[in-house]
C-alpha cells in the first residue's frame, strides 16, 4: 500500500468507527434512560376488573373491591402493615394488623365495634381478650400482666374485674370479687406459701377458712 | 508513514479504544436494566418479571410469582402474602426495622398465628396442633409457655397456667363426667382440687405437699 492509499483507508476506518461509536453512545444513554425510568419512576397502579370486582396493586399494597366497595386490602396502612376483611356494606369485620409496631389481630362485630383482640401490648405481653358490645370494655382476658404472671380475668359490663386466676412460680391462685372491687372468695396459694381456700363479707372479714 | 498517517493511527487507536470501552458499557448497562427491569403491565396474561407499582414517596407493591411484597418508602419489606422461600403459604407484618412481628402461615402444615415482640421472640400463637385441635398458647419473654386454652390428648378442652419453669401449675377442664379445677404447687403436687373426682364424686379438697388431705368436702 502506498501512503496514500494506507491514508484512505484508515480515513475509512476512521470514519466508520466515528460512526459506530456514536450509535455505542446513543444506544447506551437510551438503554440507561429506560432503565431508570422502569425502576425509579412512580408507575401507575395495576388494576384487574371483571364481574363487578376490581383487583388493584397500589404502591401501598393490594386492594380488592366489590361492585366499589373495599372487601379487601393487604397494604402498608396508616400504623403499618395491615391485612383488612370487609363486609358486604364496607364495615371492617377482620384486621391482621401492626399498631406502633406491636401484632395484633382484631375481629370487629357488625356494628364496626371490636370484639376479640389477640395481640401483644406495646412491651410485647400478649393479650386474648373478648370485649363487650361497645367494643372498649374487656369482659374476659387472658393475658401475662404487668407482674409477668399468666392471668385468666373476667370483668363486668363496666369493665371491673370481678374473677381471676393466676399464678407465679410458687403456686396458682383464684380470686372472686363482688361489684365494689372487695374479694369475696380466695381458692389457692396464700402469701405464707399455705394451699386454702376462705369466703370472706364485703368488709373482708373471713367467714368461711379451710383448712 | 507520512504524519498525516501518523495522525490517523493515533485517531483510529484512540477510536478503537473508545468503541471497546463503549461498548462494555452499553453491555453493563444492558445487564443492569434486565436485572432490575420492571414492567408496568404483564405480557398477556403472564408476565416474565414482577410487576411493580411504586408511588412518589418510593413506597411499592410487587408482584411477583411468590406473591406480593409491600415495602416502605426506606425500602424495607413490611408485608408479604404469598408463598415463602420455604414453600409454605404466608402472610407476614415487618415493623419498621424490617423485623418480623406477625405471621400467619402453614408450619409444618399446620395453620398458625404467631406474634413476635421487639426483640423477635414469639410471644402469642394461635394454631392447630398436630391433631388438628385448637391451641392458643401465651409465651413470656423467654419463649416459656405461661397460659394455654387447647384440647388436650383425650379430647378434653383445658384451659393451663404455667411457671416461668413451663411447668403447670393449675387448670381448668372437663371431661364427659363432670370438670374440675386443679391448682399445683412448684413440685408439681396436687394442692387444690374442685370438681369431679376421678371415683365420680364432686367436692373439693386442699392437700399439703405430701399429698395429705388436709380438708376435704363433703
Amino acid at each position: 500500500m502506498t501512503p496514500v492509499e494506507d491514508d484512505g483507508v484508515l480515513a475509512a476506518r476512521v470514519e466508520r468507527l466515528e460512526r459506530r461509536a456514536r450509535i455505542d453512545r446513543a444506544l447506551a444513554l437510551g438503554v440507561l434512560a429506560l432503565a431508570l425510568a422502569t425502576a425509579q419512576a412512580p408507575t401507575e397502579p395495576l388494576t384487574v376488573a371483571g364481574a363487578g370486582m376490581t383487583a388493584s396493586i397500589q404502591a401501598d399494597g393490594l386492594h380488592v373491591a366489590v361492585e366499589s366497595i373495599p372487601r379487601f386490602a393487604a397494604v402498608i396502612g396508616s400504623t403499618g402493615p395491615t391485612v383488612d376483611e370487609m363486609q358486604t356494606n364496607g364495615v371492617l369485620r377482620q384486621s391482621l394488623f401492626l399498631v406502633q409496631e406491636s401484632a395484633s389481630l382484631r375481629q370487629f362485630g357488625a356494628n364496626g365495634k371490636r370484639a376479640l383482640g389477640v395481640e401483644l401490648a406495646l412491651d410485647g405481653t400478649p393479650l386474648l381478650r373478648l370485649y363487650g358490645p361497645e367494643g372498649t370494655t374487656s369482659r374476659l382476658g387472658f393475658e401475662i400482666d404487668t407482674s409477668k404472671r399468666p392471668v385468666l380475668r373476667v370483668n363486668n359490663n363496666a369493665g371491673t374485674l370481678m374473677g381471676m386466676m393466676a399464678t407465679d412460680d410458687d403456686g396458682p391462685y383464684m380470686i372472686m370479687k363482688d361489684a365494689s372491687g372487695a374479694t369475696r372468695t380466695y381458692v389457692g396459694q396464700y402469701s405464707d406459701l399455705s394451699f386454702g381456700m376462705d369466703v370472706r363479707n364485703a368488709s373482708d372479714v373471713r367467714l368461711f377458712k379451710r383448712p | 508513514m507520512s504524519s498525516s498517517s501518523e495522525t490517523l493511527f493515533a485517531r483510529v487507536t484512540r477510536l478503537e479504544r473508545s468503541s471497546r470501552r463503549d461498548r462494555a458499557i452499553v453491555l453493563g448497562v444492558i445487564v443492569v436494566a434486565v436485572l432490575t427491569a420492571q414492567t408496568s403491565a404483564p405480557q398477556g396474561n403472564v408476565s416474565p418479571t414482577p410487576i411493580v407499582v411504586r408511588d412518589a414517596s418510593g413506597m411499592s407493591a410487587m408482584l411477583g410469582a411468590s406473591g406480593l411484597t409491600v415495602r416502605d418508602a426506606s425500602g424495607k419489606v413490611r408485608l408479604f402474602a404469598g408463598v415463602d422461600d420455604q414453600g409454605r403459604p404466608s402472610l407476614d407484618e415487618r415493623d419498621s426495622t424490617g423485623a418480623l412481628r406477625q405471621s400467619m402461615y402453614l408450619f409444618d402444615q399446620q395453620p398458625t398465628l404467631r406474634q413476635f415482640d421487639a426483640l423477635g421472640k414469639r410471644r402469642l400463637e394461635l394454631k392447630l396442633n398436630t391433631r388438628d385441635s385448637g391451641e392458643v398458647r401465651l409465651t413470656d419473654a423467654n419463649e416459656n409457655l405461661r397460659g394455654a386454652f387447647f384440647v388436650a390428648a383425650s379430647g378434653n378442652p383445658q384451659v393451663g397456667l404455667y411457671g416461668t419453669d413451663e411447668k403447670l401449675r393449675a387448670f381448668f377442664s372437663t371431661d364427659e363426667q363432670s370438670p374440675y379445677l386443679v391448682m399445683r404447687d412448684a413440685t408439681g403436687a396436687n394442692r387444690v382440687n374442685i370438681g369431679g373426682f376421678a371415683d365420680g364424686s364432686i367436692g373439693m379438697d386442699i392437700r399439703n405437699a405430701s399429698n395429705t388431705v388436709l380438708w376435704k368436702a363433703p
